[in-house]
Formats: C-alpha cells, structure tokens, sequence
C-alpha cells in the first residue's frame, strides 16, 4: 500500500501544475449557468440530464417515440442513462449533474492532451529542466486544445455538446499507453469508457468516429513501429477488439442489420448512388464555407485580437527550424496534420478538390458532406499536439525565465482569447431568433404535465400545439429561458407525440392546409387516421406571441397558416375539443370527442381507393388521397389501387369504394410495449382489414399465438366496446421477448400500407385455420435482435470485469 | 554538356531560388486567380532544386516562414481574401515538402 502513495505523492509531484490547471478548468462550466438552469434542448438534446429514469423507459426500443412512430434506435443512449439514473439519486439536480459532466469533459479533455504530449516528449528524457520543458509544452499543447474556436465557437459549442471533444484524446492517450506499456489496464479502462458513452461509438456518430479512430490508429502504428521500433501488441488489440466489439453489441448489431436492411436509411446513406451523387452536389456547394487561412489562425475570431492569432503557427514553424536534430514525432505528428488540414479544408488546389470529389464514391464517405465541420476535431487535435511538441523546441532553447514569461503570454491570450467562452456568455446564448436564453430552470407545472401524460391509461398519440415548422417543441422555464428541442413529451412519457410539421407526414402539408381554411371536421378526421387522441395545449404567450417572432414558428411556414397568436390558438383548439381533462398553469390536456377517436389498432369499415401518383415531398403525400371521401363513412381508411389489387380482386379495385363488415368483428388490445401489441379477434368469420396506425415497416409481423391473450383491464372502449383497448403495460423488460419465435405468422403478402403511412394485414379466415376466434401479437422483429445484443454485451462485460479482476489481483499479489 | 548545364545551374543558385520565392509571392499578391499549373509548376521547379543544390529542409522551413509572415499581413489588411488563402495553400504544400525532407534527411 505505502507503495501505491509513493507513486501517487511522486505522480502529483511531477504534474502537480497540469493538475492545478485541470482543477481550475473543472471550475470554468460552473460561470455558464445560474443555479438551477440546464440546456438541454437542440437536435440531439441533453434530456438524459434531466431525466434519466423515464428517458431510458423509451431507449430501449426500435420504434421512435414521436409522430407516427418510424424506426430509429436510440439504444447508444442506455449505459449513460443507467450511469446517470444512479448518479441521479445521489445528485438530484440535473444542474449540477450537467455541470460536473462539462466540468469532466474540459478537465479530462485538458488533461489527456498534456499526457499525449508528456508522453510523446518525454520518452527516454531524464534531465530534470528538460522533463520540466516538456510538462510546460504539453500544459501549452492541452490549453490550446480546449480553447482553440472549435471548440468554444458560438455556433458549434461543441465543448458543451460534443463528448468527442474529450473521448478522442482520452481514448488516444489510453492506446497509446497500452501500446508503450503493454498493460492492459490502459486498453479495459479504454473499453470502459467505450462503453459509458456508447453513443460516441454508434453509428450516430459514425462521421466524428470514423474521422479521428482510423487516422489515430494509423498514427499510433506508424509512431510504434517506425519510431519506438517495437512490435505493436496485435493480440492484445484484436482481443480489445473483440471485447469492443461485444461490449457495444447491443447498439452495433442492431445498426449492423439496419445497414444491410435494403430500403433502410442508413443503407440509402452508404450504398445509394444517387445519395452518393446528391452529397457531392452538397459537398460542392459547402465548399465556399471553410476558410484556409482561418484554419491556420485559429484565434482569429476574436477580432479585438486577432493580430495575435500568428503565434500558433509561427511557434510551429520557428520551433522546427530551431531544432538542431530534426525528431521523427514532429515530423509524423505534422504529416498528421497537414493531412487533416487537407480534410478539413478540401479546397487545396482545383486538383485536391476533384480527388476529395472522388472519395465520395467510397460507401460511406458521404457521411462527410460537412467535411468543414467533421474533420476539425480531429485537425486541432494534431494543431495541438504539433503545438505541444515544437512549443518544446522552441521552450527548449530559452532560459528559465524567458519559459516563464514566454508560456505565460500564451496562455493568457487563450484565456483572453476565449473569455467569452470561459464567462458563459457563448454556451448559454440567446435561442434561435428569440429573446430567451437556452437555460432554463424548469417549471414544475410542466412537471405535473409530463407525470399526468404518463398516467394516461391508453395509447392515444398527443398533438401539440402551437405547431412548429420542424419537429420541435418550446417550452418556457420558470427564467427567462426557453427548452426548444425534440418534444419532452414523446421522450419522457412513453407517448407519441406530434410536435411540428416533420412529425405529421404524411399529413403535414394536409394539416396546415386545414388548419388555414379552418376546416375543422377533416382535421378530426386526420387525427383519427393518425391516432391522434390527445391535443396538449401550451397557452403560454412566451412560447409564442412575442418571444419566438419567427423560429421555429416562422411566418413563412406555420403562422402563414395555423393560427397567429395565442389568442386565436385557444379559439382553434376550442373548435376541436371543449373536453380539457387536465390543467396546470397555461398547460392544458385536451381529449377529443368521443365520436372522433379511432384507436390505435382497429378493423377497417370501409376501403377508400385512390391512385398512386408521384409526389414532391413525402410531407404532401397525403394531398393525392385524402378526400371528402372519409366524411361517409368511419373507420374508412385509404388503400392505393396497385396494393389493392394484390389482396383484391381487380374488378373489385375497380371501384372507388369497397365497404367492410368490420361492426361485426370485436377486438380488444393492449399495449405490452411500444414493439410488442397482444390482440384478440372475435367474430372474425369473413376477411376483414386489421390497421395499426404506426409507420409501416416490414419487420412490423402479425403472429398467431398459440397462447390465450389474458382478459385486461379496460382502459377505453371504442364502438360500443366492438374494440376495446386495455392499459398499457409499461414494464421496460419484457419477459416473453423471444415467445413469437416458435408462432406461425401471418404470410408477407397479407401486410399491406394503408393511409399513406400504417400497417395493415388483410386477414382471412383461412389464414387463421377457419377460427372466428384468436390471439395475436403484432412484434416490431427487428427489436429482438437489440435483445441477442444485450445478451452478447452483457457476457462481454462479466468477461471483462473478470479478466480485469485478475489481473489486479496478480498485480497486488506481485507488489506484495 | 549534362556537366555544363549543372555548372550553369549551381552558378545560377541564388538567381534560380530568388527567382522562385519571388515567383510565390507575385503568385500569391499580384496574380488574381488561382491556377493549379502555376502552383505546380514552381513546386515542382522548387522541388528539383531540393534535389540539385541539397537544400535542407531547414531551408523549407525558412521559406514557409516568410510564406506565414506574408499570409499573416495579408489576413490583417484584407482578412481571409483570395491573396490569404492562396499564400494559405503555399504554406501547406512547402510545410509538407519541408516534413518529407526532413523525414529524408
């Protein structure tokens, strides 16, 4: 043990300044926000900070929690939520926890920066004012890492944001240690880390992945094996690959399959060649962005000083000149960086642009449309390192005090440089044409809302209104900051929700058509086609009159046709529902009419056929089909000639119309979990039409299960009880995952896209061996293999833990 | 005759390496667009005179030095201008002549 402490009081005794100054930026994320205001709004959001329990309740499955349900795995996001739910019980704030997760990135991000340069300086070294050099260098190359314009610049805040930021010199640092030291403590805290920000190693994020991994690696096998002429320890890494691989199983399998599932977006993405040609049209025209000579003179942002921002490269240049024994790390370190320079430039001669115009026709490169913004982490994390080592030359060369005074200065133009950044004012900005700022202190009465939607019995998706122009949702804090982001609805109640105009397809363009000639009785129509049981109404004129002018409500798009103010608003909803079941501050939840609601699962009464014709937009699909039609009949739904013809006879499809016996079959359903409905069929003595309005994919199958549905309790009864719809089972863990394995299902071509978006099976009585009555289980497939992953993590992970066990005990064993 | 010619051309040092880094800066201040031929053309002239008079890459170094000083006054009287970004990408190719040197040497 005495043994542990010496190396820890000699660990702190060398590095005691990197430590100091990684203390010190551990502090800088507590200026951004006042007490109690989180940001976590944007694309991607940051809800796990607020709530991790309920966000992992909907993480865990293949079907999106928004609009009409589309897939989408968000599986990356469980062993962060896991880790923050538990932190979440000792820390209870979701502004300290956002907080201390910022402070953790800067202090770590500094920090594996200084160890790189230490380490890649400070090889064979032991003349003590050398190694005290280097330890200067490398807290120089760490400062200019962390406060280099990506980073902090306004319009990327990527510190804040982005966990590659600190996980590509963390995870290069941890290679590069096990690489020298063949311990494999370095490479499993390595797969550790891997594993707790998942999301950072999915394919997500594959575009900031792919643009430092590969590079890296070529780096450290070229540095191992040109310059410390050793042998790379290839088992090791191919067993830490393996483990990698497994580890991340739950959320690689799921994408892998997703990848060679044709049709599917990510395969569109890499294999598509007209995608491919449609991002090098993008490519071309993004080309004007990025600005060679800004790349050089990083800090030049910073117009007060931006006849500084030559130091950075003129300490490049002059450090390697200096050097009087040119050293193969500069050399390699700056090939590196030239060639990120490249990548993230693009525009280096009309020849460089037509070679990185080739690349795109590699599967996959068109991941880098943005190139400007994908390779810039990775070229300032060469910048940096390039800084480190020929700041050391040229450190090197100088006296003591002239170190002193010349480290000093840089760092203080980083800090001046970066000040904005360092007070906050560049991380907690004004929203997107508003007047409030992205933090924001949450309002309990909204809390009140989120629980209340979670109570809700049944399976009803919910509209939100005001209606934006994306899919996004605003809601006003108890400050003078607003939440504009993915709806906190859909990602923390369980229930689908449509927030905006992205969320409605096929629907959008027919709902503000609507909705402009107010046109209320086709609009309760639509909800019904879309499920949509719910409206939740934000009255709160600071979500919309005055603070929001035009994003994301802009006046060209919603306000030109939903209503234009709050006032008119509450007159819209009032039009559409007087039934308001729950209230709390300006947030209101309204139901629909009873005669309007048509529920998630239910037989079709009558079959509306309509023509297939090509469309601009898949948010105006719905204008070729949907009619006046629907007014004649409920529970009609629309069907395409072409499809009807294949589960129809043609003379049938012939007609325009072809009416149902749907009052004659009951059934009742319930909701095991969003990939996973139990239905039983009663009465079913003719072929009927089975909808389930959820975005059609194929992987949606209908079983016939040799089980019994149990009787449920009734949530609501729709139809005089002919469907009847039981609570939703809202347990994460289904027992009975792999229970549809051994049922029959119903054949492919019953499976049928009705409404311009749901699934729907053409039943017959023969397919169910003549019975009028039985069960089934409609199953998102695809979401058993996110199973077999987790099975496969899970055993990666007791393996891990096992070897590392191990070889801690040897080690203990051996000192003692 | 080979002999003459490289006698002529080891006389000519100075005036041929004047004359190339005067053709840099005349590519980067006072001619207005960028031409790959012109670019490739003095590298590759530069290039051969690496091989010819055994300039170090200290020597490069030097050179793109004086490169980055015209680049950093043109960024402060015009910004990112066409003249900056063209000295931009003669920094970057003479960086990497000088790295490949130096990884040689």
């Amino acid at each position: 043990m005495d043994r542990y402490f010496r190396v820890i009081r000699f660990f702190i005794k060398c590095h005691w300044l990197a430590l100091l100054v990684s203390c010190a930026l551990m502090v800088v994320p507590f200026f951004w926000f006042r007490p109690g205001e989180i940001d976590i709004g944007g694309d991607g959001g940051r809800l796990y900070f607020y709530d991790p329990v309920n966000l992992i309740k909907n993480s865990a499955y293949l079907v999106l929690p928004f609009g009409i349900g589309g897939l989408n795995s968000r599986f990356f996001y469980l062993p962060l939520l896991s880790v923050l739910a538990i932190l979440k019980q000792v820390i209870h704030s979701p502004y300290i926890l956002l907080t201390l997760y910022n402070s953790m990135k800067v202090a770590v991000g500094f920090l594996a920066v200084y160890g790189i340069v230490n380490e890649l300086l400070g090889r064979n070294v032991t003349e003590k004012r050398t190694l005290i050099v280097i330890r200067v260098a490398s807290i120089l190359a760490g400062f200019f890492y962390i406060f280099n314009p990506a980073m902090t610049e306004n319009y990327v805040r990527a510190l804040p944001s982005q966990d590659q930021v600190f996980l590509n010199p963390l995870m290069f640092y941890l290679l590069l240690k096990y690489i020298t030291t063949s311990q494999f403590r370095f490479l499993s805290l390595g797969l550790f880390v891997s594993l707790f920000f998942s999301h950072s190693f999915s394919w997500t994020a594959a575009p900031p992945f792919f643009a430092f991994y590969p590079l890296g690696i070529i780096f450290l096998i070229v540095y191992t094996v040109f310059i410390l002429k050793r042998k790379m320890p290839w088992k090791g890494l191919l067993f830490g690959l393996l483990l990698f691989l497994g580890l991340h199983a739950f959320h690689l399998l799921p994408e892998f399959f997703d990848l060679f599932s044709p049709g599917s977006t990510t395969n569109t993405r890499v294999f598509d060649n007209a995608y491919m040609l449609e991002q090098i049209g993008y490519f071309s025209s993004a080309l004007a962005i990025p600005k060679l000579s800004l790349r050089w003179f990083a800090h030049s942002v910073y117009s007060q000083i931006s006849w500084a921002s030559i130091i950075i490269p003129f300490v490049i240049i002059l450090g390697i000149i200096l050097k009087k024994k040119y050293d193969k790390t500069a050399i390699l370190i700056g090939l590196f960086f030239l060639l990120t320079y490249y990548l993230v430039n693009a525009k280096i001669t009309n020849i460089g642009i037509d070679l990185y115009r080739s690349l795109f026709y590699i599967p996959g490169f068109s991941m880098f449309r943005n190139f400007y913004g994908q390779w810039q982490f990775v070229y300032y994390f060469f910048y940096s390192l390039l800084f480190g080592v020929t700041a050391f030359f040229l450190l090197n060369r100088l006296k003591h005090k002239y170190v002193i005074i010349f480290s000093s200065t840089i760092v203080l133009y980083f800090i001046v440089s970066s000040w904005q950044f360092i007070n906050g004012q560049l991380v907690n900005q004004l929203n997107v044409q508003s007047t409030t700022r992205v933090g924001i202190v949450m309002d309990p009465k909204f809390e009140t809302v989120l629980d209340y939607i979670r109570s809700l019995p049944n399976d009803g998706k919910i509209l939100l209104l005001p209606s934006t122009d994306y899919d996004y949702q605003v809601v006003h804090g108890l400050n003078n900051g607003a939440f504009v982001g993915r709806s906190m609805i859909g990602q923390l109640t369980g229930k689908k929700d449509f927030a905006g105009y992205q969320d409605l397809a096929p629907f959008s363009d027919m709902f503000w058509k609507l909705s402009r000639e107010r046109n209320y009785d086709l609009i309760k129509l639509m909800f019904g086609i879309l499920n949509i049981q719910y409206i939740f109404y934000n009255s709160d004129p600071l979500i919309y009159d005055g603070t929001f002018p035009e994003y994301p409500y802009s006046t060209s798009y919603a306000r030109k046709y939903l209503p234009k103010n709050q006032k008119e608003y509450k007159e819209f909803v009032d039009h559409l529902t007087t039934n308001k079941i729950f209230e709390a501050g300006p947030y209101g939840i309204y139901r629909l009419e009873e005669k309007d609601l048509l529920p998630h699962i239910y037989v079709a009464s009558n079959v509306l056929i309509y023509d297939e014709k090509p469309v601009s937009s898949p948010y105006a699909k719905s204008n070729i089909f949907f009619d006046d039609r629907i007014k004649k009949v409920f529970r009609s739904i629309y069907l395409d000639r072409s499809t009807c013809n294949t589960i129809l006879s043609v003379t049938i499809c012939q007609r325009n119309e072809v009416p149902q016996g749907a009052n004659r079959i009951y059934i009742q359903f319930q909701r095991i979990n969003p990939t996973k409905y139990k239905v039983k069929v009663s009465g079913a003595n003719h072929p009927y039409v089975l909808v389930f309005s959820e975005a059609f994919h194929e992987k949606w199958k209908v079983f016939f299960s040799s089980k019994e549905v149990p009787i449920i309790s009734l949530a609501t009864a729709y139809f005089n009880g002919e469907i009847r719809e039981g609570n939703i089972n809202n347990n994460i863990f289904d027992r009975n995952a792999f229970e549809t394995l051994s049922m029959k299902s119903l054949p492919e071509n019953t499976h049928i896209k009705v409404n311009g978006y749901a699934n729907a099976w053409y039943i017959k009585p023969t397919d169910m061996d003549n019975k009028e009555t039985y069960d089934l289980i409609i199953e998102m497939t695809g979401q058993r293999i996110f199973w077999i992953g987790t099975f496969i993590s899970a055993a990666s992970l007791m393996l891990l833990g096992i070897y590392v066990c191990r070889s801690s005990i040897n080690r203990i064993r051996h000192t003692l | 005759m080979r002999k003459k010619v490289f006698n002529v051309l080891q006389q000519g040092k100075q005036v041929i390496l004047t004359t190339i880094f005067l053709g840099i800066c005349a590519d980067i201040l006072f001619l207005k667009e960028s031409s790959d031929i012109r670019i490739f053309t003095l590298l590759g002239i530069y290039i051969a005179s690496i091989f010819i008079y055994k300039l170090s890459g200290r020597f490069t170094f030097i050179l793109s030095l004086f490169v980055l000083i015209i680049m950093y006054i043109e960024f402060l009287l015009s910004g990112a201008s066409e003249n900056t970004e063209k000295a931009a990408v003669w920094l970057f190719f003479l960086m990497g002549v000088g790295l490949v040197q130096q990884l040689k040497e």
